[in-house]
């Protein structure tokens, strides 16, 4: 994982165990806690198998993240990874999902820029930040007719 | 690859490591019938689901994996079994996000979702066993 543009990119390329995925959201919220990146990419490409578990551990971890400041796109869910999450009745709660890392930064960039005009005061920002990922899942919504094929 | 689409795997499963290697081991099955590329997820991730149930509520048990043909079509077979405490209420454990073990409930429902055929056996005590097949 690397810090590239002030967020953090954690491409996961082998197959998650749930040794590797815990080793993971230990060290998603370490380097957030560390260096303050303002969002977080999880790139999921390289990965075949999600199942309930793996996805909760990933919505856990971004909820986690999200408590220190740092929202979470997951990118890179393979199109037959989707149908499978689809029939198991599983839904990546709390979390904003992008085609790809580069989608992925253009989507943060939309979360984060509004929350930086709007900085004032400690509980009113909390009430934006749900807001935007009301929002972000409209536009999530909307990315999803451009492409038909998901 | 006929050798691969003859072979009867039984896979043990008694922790995360084995639950890792048997959706991967189906996923290679499920290529070497010829079932689509979803199809192959779809049969891995129900592996997946019914291995956790093993460890979660058996400890351990196994799952044999085998191709099955019905006139010229063919499948997988995935039958799970544990001799674990088995299920005390089959038709409350099949539903969404019932669970006795803390997770999210969808092991059973899903995978019955994800696959054509499921059959689900259980005796308090003795254990349990899933039957499931997809068919290319």
């Amino acid at each position: 994982m690397h810090v590239m543009g002030g967020c953090l990119v954690v491409p996961i390329q082998v197959e998650l165990t749930d040794r590797l995925m815990s080793q993971i959201q230990r060290d998603i919220l370490d380097n957030v806690a560390r260096t303050g990146v303002k969002g977080i990419i999880v790139d999921v490409s390289g990965v075949n198998i999600l199942d309930s578990f793996l996805g909760q551990k990933i919505c856990d971890t971004a909820r986690m993240a999200s408590l220190l400041g740092a929202p979470t796109v997951v990118t890179g869910i393979k199109p037959a990874i989707a149908a499978s999450l689809i029939d198991l009745g599983f839904q990546l709660k709390g979390v904003e999902i992008a085609l790809s890392v580069e989608e992925g930064f253009r989507k943060l960039q939309r979360l984060l820029t509004p929350e930086e005009v709007e900085e004032s005061g400690e509980e009113a920002p909390k009430e934006e930040d749900v807001e935007e990922t009301e929002e972000g899942y409209g536009q999530y919504e909307g990315r999803g007719k451009d492409n038909p094929d998901l | 690859m006929a050798s691969t689409k003859d072979e009867v795997r039984t896979i043990p499963i008694s922790e995360e490591i084995d639950a890792g290697l048997a959706p991967s081991e189906a996923m290679i099955l499920a290529e070497a019938i010829g079932l689509s590329r979803t199809k192959q997820y779809m049969v891995a991730t129900a592996v997946s689901e019914l291995a956790r149930n093993i460890v979660n509520y058996a400890s351990k048990g196994q799952i044999t994996l085998r191709v099955v043909r019905r006139g010229s079509q063919e499948g997988i077979e995935i039958v799970a079994e544990d001799n674990g405490p088995g299920i005390a209420d089959v038709s409350q454990a099949m539903q969404d996000h019932f669970s006795t073990s803390g997770g999210l409930g969808l092991g059973l429902p899903g995978a019955k979702r994800l696959m054509d055929e499921f059959k689900i056996e259980s005796k308090l005590g003795k254990g349990t066993k899933v039957t499931a097949i997809k068919w290319t």
